[in-house]
Order: C-alpha cells, then structure tokens, then sequence
C-alpha cells in the first residue's frame, strides 16, 4: 500500500510511533530506585565514558556508555570478579524517530551475583557504526546481524555480517527504521516480482556455489538478469555486505574446488526442521562438516507492526510469535507492560497467569515431544502427546473461545475470568496426564533406539552455553542451574514448592530428561496454584487501564468520556523503557518495551530464545551424521516464529 | 464419500460448474478433448471412476509454516482424524502430492519457495489456502508479507480462520473432493493447464496484485472481490454439501 | 504335474497385466506438462546446486557391499530351507560349512571396524 493514497485505515497508517518527548532530558538524572552497584563501580572505573544512568521501571538500571568505548567496557563488565556479566541476554536497537541517534541496548545478566544491568550506546544516524561484541559472547553474532539487518548499523569486526531475516538481495532498506513504511517501499507487484526471481545467487553464498557448482536452473532472462553478471538489479552477494559477484571475489575466498563434499540444503519446506527453517549443509558423505542455518522465511515483522498498534491491540499478535505457548507470550508481555507502568494486577490475576504459563509450558514440551520422537521413527508418542494437547486445547477454548491464537490477556488484567468448572478440568488433567507422560516415559526414556539416537550427540559445556546465550531447558541440561523462575522470580514464582531439572553432559538425552521432568515439575506448581487461587477480581480497578462499569457510564459522564477515550485511544504508558523476562518453555523468554508516552509502543522488542538458541547449532552438529543433526535440531526446541518474527 | 449417483442429469451440472472452474483458473482456450457434442455415458462414467479415485485418495502436501499448520497437524491426528478421508499420507515430496495445503503465512522470502514447490507438483493438484495469511495477509499487512498466496499460486479452496479448527480445514478439503468430483476428462486441457512461460511466474498480474493487496471496500463490506472485475466465480444458490 | 504350473502361469499372468495395465492407464489418462521446474530436482524447495551424478563418499560403498554379501547369502538360504528335510544331512553340512565362512568373514569384519560409519 503506497503512501498518500486514499486509506480507511488512515489512523493506523500515520506511521509508526515514535518518541513524544525525549525519554529523558538533557543533563538530568533520575536518582530514584535501590543503588547498583556495577553503576557505581562503572562511574569509578571509566569516568567520562558512562555519559549517564538512569533508573526505569523501578528498578532497572540503565547506564549510557560511549559508543566508542563500548566493548571495553563490556569486556570489563564480563570480566570483572565483582560485576562478572556472564550472560549477554539481548543485544537490539532502538530508533527513537526524528533524526535521533539509534540506541544499541545491551541487556546483561550475572550468573554469579543475579543482576541485570542494561548498557546502551547511541549511534548517529549519520555514522551508523559500532564495535562488535561478537569476540565477548558468542550470542551478540546472530544478534548483531539482526540489528544490520533491520537497522542498518555496522558492526565493526563482526565476522560475517549479513542480512539475516530479509532476503539477501532485500533493496528497500532496513525495515525497523522510523522512516520506512510498514508495507515497504516497492509496490506489492514490485515486492512479488522479485521474490520470485529464480535467482539461485540470492540463497547461497560465493563460497558456497563454488562448492556446490552449477545450478540446477540458471536465472533466465524472464528473470531481469543475465546469467554472468548483476544486471537488471543488483544482487548484493554474499562475499562481504555491498560486494557484487566477481571472480576475484571467488579467488579471494579460496574454495576448495576440488573437495568431494555434497552441499545440500534442508528445509524450508522440510518435515523435520520444525517449521520454515534452511539448513545448508556440507556433507562428507554422511557426516556434516559444516552446516549454516538460514533464517526469515516466517519473517513477519511483529516488531514494526507493534508500533502501530496500541498497547492491547498487541496482544493478539503476541498469540502468534509461538504459537506453540501462545499464553506465556500473550502473560510476558503484558507484564512488561505493567512494570513499566509500575501497575500491579489482583492476586487472583497472577495465580491465573501462573496457571495458564505452567499449562503452556506441559502444552508446549508435549508438541517437542511428539515431534522429536517421530523425526527419529517413534509416532507412538506423536499421536498420545496430540491427544493430551486436545485436552489443553479444550481447556484453552473453554477460557478463551479459540484453541491456538488466545489473547487471553489485557494489560492490567485478562480478558476474562474463569469460567465455572475449569479449575476442575484442570485439576483432572493434572491427575491424569502423568499417566500418558509415564506411558510415553516407558517408551522412550529406556530404549535402545532411542537412547543410540541421543546420548553424546549434539553436547556443548557449561560455559560454552552460557556464552553462546543458551538459556531455559537446554542450558540447564548443560549442567547450568538457570530458571528465572527461582532466580528472576515474578507472581511469587519462587515460593511454589518445585525443583529445577539439571543435567550433566548437556547432550540430546539429558536435554530430553530434563523436559519430561519439567513437565511433572509444572504439574506440582500447577497443583499447589490451583489451591492458592484465591477469589476476587481478575482485572484490577486502576483507572488507567480499567474500563469503568457500564452502569457508572450510563449516569456518570467522567466515567462516559473515560469509557470512550479508553477504547478509542487506548491505554496510555509512562515514557520509559522495561526489559522483563519470564522462564518460557524454550528459554529466557523476554520483552522489551519503550515508550515514548503515548498510546503505542515506540519499541517492542521480543527476545526469542529459540533464535539465540538456534546461533549455535553449527557447533553442536558439526562432525556428527545427518540423522544426528535432524535430532539435535529437534532436541533445541525451537519454533520459527519466535525466530523470525 | 460413497459411490454416489451417475445419472446423466448430474453431469449436465457437473459440466456447467467445471465449464465455470474452469475459466477461473490460469490458461484457458475452450475446447473439449472427447468431442464437441456433449458428454456421453462412456465420458461420464470414466469421468466418475476417476474422479472418485483421485478424491479419495489425495495426498496432502503440508507447507505448514506458522500457527495453522499446527492445527493442521491437529487435524491429522487422532481425534480429527484425516486418514479417513484418505490423506494420512502426507507427502513431503511435491512429486508425490496431490493437494499442496499453505497452512500459515508466507513472507516474500518463502515465496520463491512456495511457487517452486507448486511447479514441482505433478498434474493433476489443487491448492487449498488455508487460513487468514494465506488466503489474504491476515493480520499482517507489512513490508514483508504475501498478501494472499492467490497472487503466487492458483487457489482451489480458501479457508478461513485464524487459525481454522480443523473441521474448517476438513470442510475445506471436502470442497476439494466435491470440485474434483466435479471435473470432466473433457476439460481436461483448461483444468490442467500448465506452460513454461507461465511456471515461476505470480498467478496473478501487477494491476491485480495491487488490488488484491490493497484495503478493500469499507470495513463492513469485507468482499475484496468487489475491488476486481467480474470474475467467473460459480453462482451457486445452495452449498452442495449438507 | 503340470496341472501344478497353472496357478503360477495365472499369478504371473495377473501380475503382469495388472502392472502393465496401470502404467498404461495412467499414460492416457494422466495429463502430461512437463516444464523445466518439474524436471528440476527437489530440495526442500531451493535450487539445488551441483549434479546429480556425483562422486559419492567410498563409506556408501562399504555399507552396500557388506549388505550385498550377507543378503546374497539369505538368498541362498532359502531354496535350502524349504527342501530341508528331502536334501539330507549332506545338505545341512554343505550349508553349515557356507554359513560358517561367511560368519567369520563377519567377525574380521566386525573387528575391524566396517560396521562402523567412519
């Protein structure tokens, strides 16, 4: 849809929403919310390279570094006995609109002291370049290339920056910039021609069709290109960033031309990659030397569309990033919310919101299970784990009226309360689902087949994991004992009587045990929920969120106009920016939020833990067979529209 | 679906609603392969023994890629149930496939990849679009996503829903099976059209992308069919199926 | 004896018509539309790169020859084993001495680490 044409939708196509006000004002400083230490202890060491802090949403402390300096003072947090920031937990920008430089915001966590810290560096619009922190946490290289991606910032020393959720030849600029338009800048015929170009030197690498050789279909002149070189549009190939197709680019990057590796591609369109993920692969035989994941091909742009919906109308998109666990996405993010409008929901609200996240943690572990097990041959547990879903499904339907796509919550709130009856399906299902989860244990836990396809395949350490920026099940079969639930507590997670599932070698069986085990772990936080739900309202009565009640509309006209601007506008949020993260059933599962103080987020980042999750699967699979990738890809868990949003 | 009837009276409808299918899809010179007079008894009940075999035996190819192609494996599963429909074989190889089912959105990078799929299917296939974001974009209106795989691919059966239940989706492919039953060995040549100039190509043109894409009427006149010409759509005053 | 024969001659009959009787099927009423796409090979929906006739790793060819062999040898099994009580213990010790040679042959195998992928 071009701009300046005629549009019912004039409201929502007045752009996206940037920053009313700057959010924070020169020179001053906010000095409310507990002391940090690391700010201190930074302000000590660095001096004038920490420009300012502040606190937001309470209690998060944001420190303002300068740009130049940033790795050193990152490599210094990371490294530092007192501050040892081991865990680089989101690394995104922020474009406040209006010629303002770009953030680069740096969410850190130390394992060892349980703190956050959040680091950001502006960039000018006009010098869109920063230092790289690829060579201090491995987790910054696939987040870093998103940031190029979709704000076109540099990142210097970066050892293979290029597009990663945009197509390789992607020409209309970067997307999550304040000036570029929500449905692009070419035409939807534009936009369809050249998506289907059959252009092979968009999908492979220089170094990779000198691998593979000729293609099975060169572009045709129908396509706007000649066969030898960039004509008709410019394909920006991937030997550096800009750097056309040449033959000294193919010399310089030194091919081994005469290797008898294959090259072959797994997915899209694949059954066992879980969803519309590419897998390049380069097999000796039956062995993968090297495998290079692709991503974008479920690239939705939730994160521009957020910022031209107002704050609830998000929530049903949330429903749709996982949509495997849609209630723990649509729960985080209005709790996000809520923190940074310093909001607190109704007690019965947050047992509620306990109930539905630990529902779709077992909802969730029950699709990987029925999936994992029928990528490696086993389709007993596929069809038990689907009839267990239906249960949940019915239970969803029952709360909600739809069985995937929930949008179950509302800031402040959610949507409803429960109906009659549905804490006694629960219940029954708590009472009955370890009867199938002991049967599908019985099948699968001790069984040779099963137990050859898993142990020592796919193993990654400790640090290896927390550096790479694993988190949730996955880092903890690692042997790192991490649950934000324990250690990051929200709804008085911490005060359920559970335990966290650790393993030992942190290969595909033990992250296997440490999912079943997290299921019958849900199911004891489930039951002791239920017992805690307490009556009273589900929706708390603030009157920035709260529609007021029909009847005091219909005598009251303050309650009228509050009634009418509520719905029509939306709910407003304080300028401010809250990262909050909840134990998701793939990971760290976090929002970040920045408003500018208007009815629509400037900022709606996700931080999906199966991207970070994904980075590393080259190091996981490389050296092992082909079957072993296909099970090590399943064991991460993963689900492509967290990853591509 | 049983062996129902083959009266002669149902293939005079039976060739007026493909006479109108027909038209509707890419390709299209008039002309019939097994004489210009009209069906004959041996005609229709060929037609009927090939049509009952094709529907009843479709092999679905799931490009599931979001939200809907879990309820699409709901649907497959044991309380939904495709197999007995005959589509519990799913084929991953578009060679093997009968139906290609778009369950979730597509993005413009996964669209090269849809359309080399449906080039790679054998004739005879049907597409059925399933869900909002196949059907039309959905919710998602942005820089990056397919309005509608219609402009890519040519669509049989759309269904809607965000996501469909899977009765949705089973109505969906029993609308398939009642078009193909439908079919005539006489229009073969329109109904199975395929060239190679047209392979690769969108299925739809600039001016119709663009309408396709755009915002369609007021809100309360969802029909994004009104923006277009007239189409060739069937007018039928009753559903065929109960 | 030859009354025998006619059920396999009718088998062999229906089994041949039935074959050739679809595959002609198919070939008139199937539509035919072959266009470059089509022929192109599947992978997961891009465009594969390289040949198809391909120098494949030589570990394939020692999973195949292994199978070849001990395959051959179920086949040679078979006639034995169902005219095992007409032929005799001569049979029976021609045979063994057949499976013994093999088994060892299975043992160096073994041992040396062919059954192995790498």
């Amino acid at each position: 849809m071009t701009e300046g044409g005629a549009s019912a939708f004039e409201g929502v196509e007045r752009g996206p929403q940037t920053s009313r006000e700057p959010a924070y004002k020169e020179g001053e400083e906010s000095t409310e919310g507990p002391g940090h230490p690391s700010v201190s202890a930074l302000q000590e060491k660095f001096g004038s390279a920490i420009l300012r802090t502040e606190v937001q949403a309470g209690d998060q402390h944001v420190v303002f570094a300068e740009a130049p300096r940033n790795c050193e003072i990152l490599e210094w947090l990371r490294d530092d006995p007192g501050q040892r920031y081991d865990l680089l937990a989101d690394l995104t920008a922020v474009d406040h609109g209006g010629g303002r430089p770009l953030q680069v915001v740096y969410q850190l966590w130390s394992m060892t002291h349980k703190r956050a810290l959040r680091v950001k560096c502006e960039v000018d619009l006009d010098a869109l370049v920063i230092e790289s922190v690829v060579r201090l946490w491995e987790t910054a290289n696939w987040l870093e290339r998103e940031v190029y991606d979709l704000f076109g910032i540099d990142f210097e020393g970066h050892p293979d920056l290029r597009r990663i959720l945009m197509p390789q030849n992607y020409e209309e600029g970067h997307p999550l910039r304040k000036d570029f338009p929500l449905c692009g800048r070419f035409s939807r015929a534009e936009q369809t021609k050249r998506a289907l170009s059959q252009d092979y030197r968009n999908d492979y690498s220089v170094v990779e069709i000198a691998l593979g050789g000729t293609p099975a279909l060169p572009p045709t002149e129908a396509d706007g290109l000649s066969a030898d070189s960039g004509e008709g549009f410019v394909t920006a190939a991937r030997g550096a960033p800009g750097e056309p197709m040449t033959e000294s680019v193919l010399e310089a990057s030194d091919p081994d031309l005469d290797s008898e590796h294959m090259l072959i591609n797994i997915g899209p369109q694949h059954p066992a990659t879980h969803g519309v993920l590419r897998l390049i692969c380069e097999l000796d035989g039956e062995t993968v030397v090297k495998v290079t994941p692709d991503i974008g091909f479920l690239h939705t742009s939730f994160e521009k569309l957020g910022e031209y919906r107002t704050w609830n109308q998000i929530v049903p998109l949330t429903d749709r990033i996982d949509y495997l666990a849609p209630l723990i996405y649509n729960c985080v993010y209005v709790m996000t919310v809520e923190k940074l409008m310093g909001l607190q929901v109704t007690e019965r609200c947050k047992v509620v919101r306990v109930l539905c996240m630990e529902m779709e943690r077992i909802f969730s572990h029950l699709l990987w299970l029925g999936t994992t097990a029928i990528d490696v041959g086993a389709f007993t547990p596929f069809l038990y784990a689907f009839q267990e879903r239906e249960r949940i499904y019915k239970l969803h339907e029952s709360f909600t009226g739809a069985r995937i796509t929930t949008s179950a919550t509302r800031v402040g709130g959610m949507m409803a309360d429960l109906p009659d009856g549905w804490t006694d399906s629960l219940r029954d299902f708590v009472k009955t689902f370890p009867n199938t989860l002991d049967e599908i244990d019985s099948l699968l836990t001790t069984n040779g087949i099963h137990l050859g396809r898993t142990l020592d395949v796919g193993v990654i350490s400790g640090e290896d994991a927390i550096n790479c920026g694993f988190t949730g099940p996955n880092l903890r079969a690692s042997g790192v004992d991490y649950d934000l639930r324990r250690d990051k507590p929200y709804y008085d997670s911490d005060t359920y009587d559970f335990d966290v599932p650790v393993g030992e070698n942190g290969d595909c069986y033990d992250r296997y045990l440490v999912r079943m085990e997290e299921m019958r772990q849900s199911l004891r936080i489930l039951e002791q929920a239920l017992e805690r739900l307490p009556g009273g309202p589900i929706n708390v009565a603030d009157p920035r969120v709260s529609l007021p009640s029909k009847t005091d509309c219909m005598n009251d006209m303050e309650s009228m106009i509050h009634h009418f601007k509520l719905i029509t506008e939306g709910i407003s949020v304080p300028a401010g920016d809250c990262y909050f993260a909840v134990e998701g059933s793939k990971g760290e599962l976090g929002m970040y939020v920045v408003s500018g103080g208007g009815e629509k987020p400037v900022r709606w980042r996700i931080r999906p833990p199966s991207f970070v999750n994904l980075s590393v699967i080259h190091k996981l699979a490389e050296g092992h067979l082909v079957s072993d990738l296909i099970m090590i890809n399943a064991s991460l868990d993963i689900v492509l529209g967290e990853i591509d949003r | 679906m049983g062996l129902s009837d083959g009266d002669p009276g149902d293939s005079v409808e039976a060739e007026r609603i493909s006479e109108a299918l027909a038209l509707g899809h890419s390709g299209g010179h008039k002309g019939g392969l097994l004489g210009a007079g009209g069906p004959t008894f041996l005609t229709t009940k060929v037609d009927f023994v090939v049509n009952w075999a094709r529907r009843n035996s479709l092999w679905p190819m799931p490009f599931g890629t979001a939200c809907c192609a879990i309820e699409m494996m709901a649907s497959a599963a044991s309380n939904f149930d495709l197999a007995r429909f005959g589509m519990e074989r799913m084929s991953f190889s578009p060679r093997q496939a009968d139906v290609l089912i778009c369950a979730g959105r597509v993005p413009y990078k996964l669209a090269p990849v849809l359309r080399r799929i449906w080039d790679q299917m054998m004739q005879p296939k049907w597409c059925v679009s399933m869900g909002a974001c196949a059907s039309s974009g959905g919710v998602f209106d942005t820089y990056s996503m397919v309005q509608g795989i219609d402009t890519i691919i040519p669509v049989d059966v759309y269904v809607p829903g965000c996501p469909p239940r899977p009765e949705g989706l089973i109505y969906g492919l029993m609308m398939i099976q009642e078009k193909i039953r439908c079919e005539t060995l006489a229009e073969h040549s329109e109904l199975r059209a395929e060239t190679s100039e047209m392979v690769g190509r969108p299925a739809a043109n600039a001016d119709e992308v663009e309408a396709l894409s755009g915002p369609f009427g007021n809100s309360t006149q969802q029909d994004r069919l009104a923006a277009l010409a007239q189409t060739q759509r069937p007018s039928r005053s009753e559903d065929l199926l109960p | 004896m030859s009354g025998s024969y006619i059920p396999l001659l009718i088998l062999f009959g229906v089994s041949v018509v039935n074959a050739l009787g679809m595959g002609i099927a198919s070939h008139v009423l199937n539509p035919r539309r072959p266009t470059p796409q089509k022929d192109m090979p599947y992978e997961s929906g891009m465009i594969p790169l390289g040949d198809t006739r391909f120098r494949f790793s030589v570990k394939f060819y020692m999973v195949a020859i292994s199978f070849i062999v001990f395959d051959l040898e179920t086949i040679f099994l078979l006639p034995w084993a169902v005219e095992m009580r007409a032929l005799g213990w001569g049979a029976f010790a021609a045979v063994s001495i057949f499976v013994t040679v093999l088994a060892l042959g299975l043992v160096y195998e073994w041992k040396k680490g062919g059954l192995e992928w790498d």
